[in-house]
């Protein structure tokens, strides 16, 4: 990246190991570090979601040639949304719908929210994912 | 053009799959046509969900290398040899140069079979059946090596975190060069039968175009987005395993049309059996694996170059005897999107071999949850091995 992604954004915490960076942002910030990530010419790799067992995390990994940035965002239990970033990378789309079907994350503004392995059908209210 | 989100559809629709004669993948697509002409495509995949990222935080760290293994059947040496990749950064585990290079040489034989593979189901497609049964011939020379290398023609067992579990001798990398130096005769016979053949160009010109700016926009990667100029192979940027030790340089087309992905793909096969003979040529000597502590807690994202395209695992450990969160994407998930410029503007008997052109892989794009009767189940390892699921 051509510009410091801490400098940038305000960070609550950043590591980095070889090609591999992670920041944690708040959710506030995500707008400000996407404009940045599509200002640097990154490419969306995909998005991980993950529950961390007292909040849900959402990971935003981005490739700008052989580095990888990771954007990573807290969600609380009681109110996971987030909204999509389909409007900056716009392959978000199947990984936005993966989290809506796998770790119940309610993705905000998404064109198209049917989850995306689940069938029709599937009824548990509890997403496969969630370690309940 | 239609946006790729937009799912509208007001005149005749026309569904392939998940089984269907022209599409040997569990995908269903959803075509909107006027005439014999595509304006609009939905798709639907997770016909194929096996659970395994679920699994994987259910099995003991050892167990997993196993479980990665069996995502897919072609892609059986990159999903371990990227599992434990991330492993060993997450240990600081440094591989010898030897398992290094064995591991390539493994990554490099997939590759030369899978696009092999490739162009036989291309020439399947479009009823070209001697290239099928051509290419399809040699590629089970490769599989032969397989089985000389490691015992077995799909399932390796090859990666192991520390190193590599078979090591290659003397004998076998002879052996190894032979074929592969027949190989490549064949593949520059392959590679003359595809671009000279009248039929294939009518075919595969101006068919399934992608543009630049869309495999950029859609976030297409591998062989696909190459085809379309892009210039992105992780084995050039990452320059994970012995890949750092070699010049590689990406193989790219301009059109990104079935012509343009297959010239990159033959290419790519020319340029896979080059670096296997120069890999086996140049083996290091030395130990094939190290020992190591406990895992500590960590996370580690990294790619591999699959033969599809970019292949990425996230690993986390929290320090116990399982791993908090291992997420998988492969490749061709990331290039299902491309398929709506594709597909639009193009004729129904088109449909089969743009499908093909990406080289599609449902076994590991879907690879999450098992479903019983709309309800969500874990299934045990007992379960499995029984085939009641």
């Amino acid at each position: 990246m051509n510009r410091s992604f801490e400098d940038a954004v305000p960070t609550k915490e950043a590591s980095h190991k070889g090609l591999n960076s992670y920041y944690r942002i708040r959710l506030d910030d995500l707008e400000g570090a996407l404009a940045l990530l599509q200002e640097e010419g990154a490419r969306l790799s995909t998005i991980t979601g993950k529950d961390a067992r007292d909040h849900l995390e959402v990971l935003y990994h981005f490739a700008i040639w052989g580095e990888l940035h990771t954007v990573i965002v807290d969600l609380p239990y009681d109110k996971p949304d987030i909204p999509t970033i389909t409007n900056h990378f716009v392959n978000a789309l199947l990984y936005e719908r993966e989290l809506i079907g796998l770790l119940g994350i309610n993705v905000i503004g998404i064109p198209d929210a049917r989850p995306l392995e689940l069938p029709p059908k599937y009824t548990d209210p509890t997403a496969p994912l969630r370690r309940v | 053009m239609a946006d790729v989100n937009e799912r509208r559809f007001a005149n005749l629709k026309v569904p392939i799959g998940p089984s269907h004669p022209a599409l040997e993948e569990p995908a269903r697509f959803l075509f909107e046509v006027e005439g014999e002409k595509v304006i609009n495509v939905d798709y639907e995949i997770g016909y194929n969900h096996r659970s395994i990222e679920r699994l994987c935080q259910e099995r003991p760290l050892s167990k997993v290398v196993y479980l990665v293994e069996r995502i897919c059947g072609i892609c059986s040496h990159t999903h371990p040899l990227n599992h434990v990749e991330r492993v060993e950064d997450i240990a600081d585990i440094e591989v010898t140069a030897r398992a290094k290079y064995i591991r390539t040489i493994y990554a490099e034989l997939e590759r030369i079979h899978s696009h092999m593979l490739w162009a036989g189901i291309a020439g399947h497609e479009i009823g070209y059946y001697t290239l099928f049964m051509y290419t399809w011939r040699e590629r089970e020379k490769v599989m032969d090596l397989f089985e000389m290398l490691s015992g077995s023609r799909i399932m390796h067992g090859c990666n192991t975190v520390g190193g590599v579990k078979w090591n290659v001798a003397e004998e076998q990398a002879k052996s190894a060069v032979r074929v592969l130096t027949y190989l490549d005769t064949a593949a520059d016979k392959i590679t003359k039968a595809v671009l000279k053949d009248s039929n294939i160009a009518e075919r595969g010109k101006g068919v399934g175009s992608l543009s630049r700016e869309d495999a950029v926009r859609l976030g297409a990667v591998g062989p696909n987005a190459r085809a379309s100029g892009v210039p992105e192979d992780t084995r050039v940027m990452c320059k994970y395993a012995a890949y750092g030790d070699f010049d590689l340089e990406p193989q790219t087309a301009k059109d990104g049309d079935v012509v343009a992905q297959a010239l990159v793909r033959l290419a790519e096969l020319k340029q896979s059996i080059w670096l296997t003979k120069e890999l086996f040529a140049n083996l290091p000597e030395g130990p094939i694996q190290v020992e190591y502590d406990e895992i500590p807690p960590g996370r580690s994202v990294g790619r591999t170059e699959a033969p599809r395209g970019e292949l990425i695992h996230y690993t986390e450990t929290n320090g116990t005897r399982f791993f908090e969160r291992i997420k998988i994407r492969s490749p061709t998930l990331a290039n299902i999107p491309s398929y709506v410029p594709k597909f639009l503007g193009c004729q129904i008997a088109d449909i089969p071999i743009i499908a093909a052109s990406i080289d599609p892989c449902f076994s590991c794009t879907d690879r999450m949850t098992v479903i019983k009767d709309g309800k969500r189940k874990i299934v045990s390892a007992r379960e499995l091995k029984s085939g009641r699921i």
